[in-house]
């Protein structure tokens, strides 16, 4: 990874900010300043306050000003005045705390302040078992999967390093994080074991598979952190540039070279020291083709409109679900640079059909990632509030009966015949379409127990929401997209095909391409009557702001009908 | 500035709460000194020049820890958690012999700050031996 890891120290004292700048310095740290470099070589430094954060207020400062923390160290003790204490909680049946153990826990409390708004975010408690003392307070972590104690390496720089280390990879691999799920199946054991030996090579590599399989998230998360390399991953979807720019985009511009072009790095330089991902390789035009060879065979590229190449250094992982073999045939795909994209060893990964076993795991492991961020972590904290429920929103999934007693949080329980139902399931679109299927079962099923406990219709502190089976049937069923029907709309409807299985953003692409498409024919190729259709209030600039967009979705207006001469 | 932590524990309550209380106190002498105590000891480089940075840390760690006092201090308020009198003198000498090295610490003297290194963490390993065997028994 080219990005040191950035770590955010919670600390009343300076005595783990002191320590981690003074020994750990692999690690970026979230500062509440604004003065870039390290803290270690700043003029300020002594005597500054804003190295790191001193209690829950500050730390909210520090995540917002650096959302992208890996890692938070928290002390627990904070011996600081009541007023920056995170408010006490009330135990049912308890005294309240004195503020002496609320000062001494506090950590605990900022714990819980954190996972509020980030639920996967690793945390180290600067502490260990014996320290914390309580019982109460070993059980409030239990349920933590993201908190770890520090224990004897809290004061010892190589220690505590290591424990680091190994929280991140444990992050990494969780599916909070988006960790790749690689379920129990023979392919996949084989795919494993072939993907990390070959990220190991220098040898570029061939992923293919149908469209939702998952081969950029095995480029991205699999392939790309097993290389080592420093320099970062660089993906580039070729099916959604226009053919015209596909050579520019990965090799770069020197200005001149084209009306308007720019001194500008291409996405192989971009990834240097790092990997490149080229997704639809299949979608790669000639003249790019043929540049893509000489970059493997010679290891330089160079940019349109020079003349010297330059020297590039990247981990080259192509992808395709297309059959580069037929390609070849049909004369649209290059034989030699097949050759060398090593098809020898592609990695080939199965259709969810063919891997039915994990279709468990990777239904359990995508509910905990679709709601350890974002708008739907958020409504299960509402949904935890309306029943009366404290602590970190969290969720779990079961298949058939519940097995409260094994859960933590929040239970989703998709009942037997619904189980049996997605076992049986097709999934034409793969685990893209699984992974959308069960988003959507639990984000309804959620937003029905919200409203119910709202109105008063749910149990208190009712922690198990069952998907409703008919829930269940109707999304698995919507899953087919087809054509809209016609008649069902008035004059002037347009009929649009989304593409089955693909990404949001491919789908809204190619919706987008089909209207161009439609209003090209229509027009006669006339942007301006085109721009009339296409915006509300078109002015004089409308016609060729349509011209560029049409280009960038890769239509040639060269194919527009043959217009009379005027004479 | 808050109080000291040990003003607010129930003094006059029940078993229950005695209990409670020389738990917590307990809690400060792990907390409070032993820990602080050997954050850059735990760290010194086993030989070669000690680095300025931990010097000053070093010596923030021995005399000027909890509200800006020696480890000494804070032991002092504590120590009567501890029941056993030879346990107690124990740790308080090596705590003394801390303080008796501290015009050499302070100046920068390597042999001076490697011994009360050692000496922090003869204290803490004991104390925590201590709380073990409290625990245990």
């Amino acid at each position: 990874m080219s990005k040191k890891p950035k770590l955010l120290v919670v600390d009343d004292q300076d005595r783990y900010i002191e320590l981690a700048h003074a020994l750990l310095r692999d690690y970026d740290y979230a500062t509440r300043c604004t003065l870039p470099g390290p803290c270690w070589t700043c003029s300020e430094r002594p005597g500054c306050t804003l190295t790191h954060a001193h209690d829950a207020a500050e730390a909210d400062e520090a995540l917002s000003r650096h959302p992208d923390v890996d890692v938070v160290l928290l002390d627990v003790t904070f011996d600081v005045p009541e007023a920056r204490l995170v408010p006490a909680r009330a135990e049912p049946g308890k005294a309240p705390p004195t503020l002496a153990q609320r000062q001494r826990l506090q950590g605990l409390d900022i714990l819980a302040h954190l996972r509020r708004a980030r639920g996967d975010l690793p945390v180290v408690l600067m502490t260990s078992e014996r320290e914390l003392g309580y019982e109460g307070a070993a059980r409030r972590l239990d349920a933590d999967e993201f908190a770890t104690l520090a224990g004897e390496a809290a004061f010892d720089a190589r220690a505590l390093s290591l424990l680091v280390e190994r929280v991140l990879a444990r992050h990494h691999d969780s599916p909070e994080a988006g960790g790749y799920t690689w379920g129990e199946s023979a392919a996949m054991a084989r795919l494993r074991r072939d993907a990390t030996a070959l990220a190991r090579t220098s040898l570029p590599m061939l992923i293919l598979g149908e469209p939702g399989t998952g081969k950029s998230a095995l480029a991205e998360r699999v392939v790309h952190p097993a290389t080592n390399r420093k320099g970062p991953f660089v993906a580039v979807d070729l099916s959604s540039i226009p053919e015209s720019l596909a050579a520019a985009e990965l090799f770069g511009t020197a200005r001149g070279a084209f009306s308007g072009a720019v001194d500008r790095r291409g996405r192989f330089e971009e990834a240097g020291g790092g990997t490149l991902f080229l997704d639809e390789v299949g979608n790669l035009p000639p003249e790019a083709q043929r540049m893509l060879l000489l970059a493997l065979q010679d290891r330089r590229i160079t940019r349109l409109g020079e003349s010297s190449p330059r020297s590039v250094d990247v981990k080259l992982i192509a992808a395709t679900n297309a059959d580069l073999g037929a390609k070849v045939r049909d004369g649209s795909f290059r034989a030699d640079l097949l050759a060398r994209l090593n098809p020898a060893a592609r990695l080939v990964l199965p259709p969810l059909r063919e891997r039915a076993a994990d279709i468990d795991e990777l239904l359990t492991g995508f509910v905990r990632k679709k709601l350890a961020h974002g708008p739907d972590r958020t409504l299960l904290a509402e949904y935890l509030e309306a029943i009366g429920e404290d602590g970190s929103p969290h969720a779990e999934l079961s298949l058939g009966p519940s097995s409260r007693r094994n859960t933590r949080g929040i239970e989703f329980v998709l009942d037997r015949p619904s189980v049996t139902a997605v076992r049986r399931h097709g999934w034409p679109g793969n685990v893209r379409e699984l992974e959308l299927f069960i988003a959507n079962a639990i984000v309804f099923a959620l937003s029905d127990a919200l409203s119910a406990a709202r109105e008063g219709r749910a149990q208190k502190g009712a922690r198990t929401i069952p998907v409703p089976g008919r829930l269940v049937q109707e999304l698995l069923a919507g899953q087919e997209l087809g054509v809209i029907d016609a008649s069902a709309h008035g004059e002037g409807t347009l009929l649009l095909t989304p593409r089955r299985g693909a990404s949001l953003h491919a789908v809204a692409s190619d919706l987008e391409r089909q209207l161009y498409e439609h209003l090209f024919k229509e027009t006669g190729g006339d942007f301006d009557r085109m721009a009339g259709s296409l915006f509300e209030k078109p002015d004089l600039q409308s016609g060729r702001k349509v011209r560029l967009r049409f280009n960038q979705l890769g239509l040639r207006a060269r194919a527009r009908p043959t217009r009379k001469k005027s004479s | 500035m808050t109080e000291p932590r040990t003003k607010h524990l129930p003094h006059d309550s029940m078993h229950d709460a005695m209990h409670d209380s020389m738990h917590d106190l307990i809690h400060d002498l792990i907390h409070d000194v032993a820990k602080y105590l050997t954050r850059v000891a735990r760290n010194l480089p086993k030989d070669g020049p000690i680095p300025e940075v931990l010097g000053a840390m070093l010596v923030k760690d021995l005399y000027e820890t909890h509200r800006q006092r020696p480890a000494s201090a804070r032991f002092d308020e504590l120590a009567h958690a501890i029941e056993d009198p030879a346990l107690r003198a124990g740790l308080r000498a090596h705590l003394t012999e801390i303080d008796a090295l501290e015009q050499g610490v302070r100046s920068g003297d390597a042999p001076s700050m490697r011994r009360a290194a050692e000496l922090a963490l003869i204290f803490d390993r004991e104390l925590r031996a201590f709380v073990e065997a409290s625990a245990g028994g």
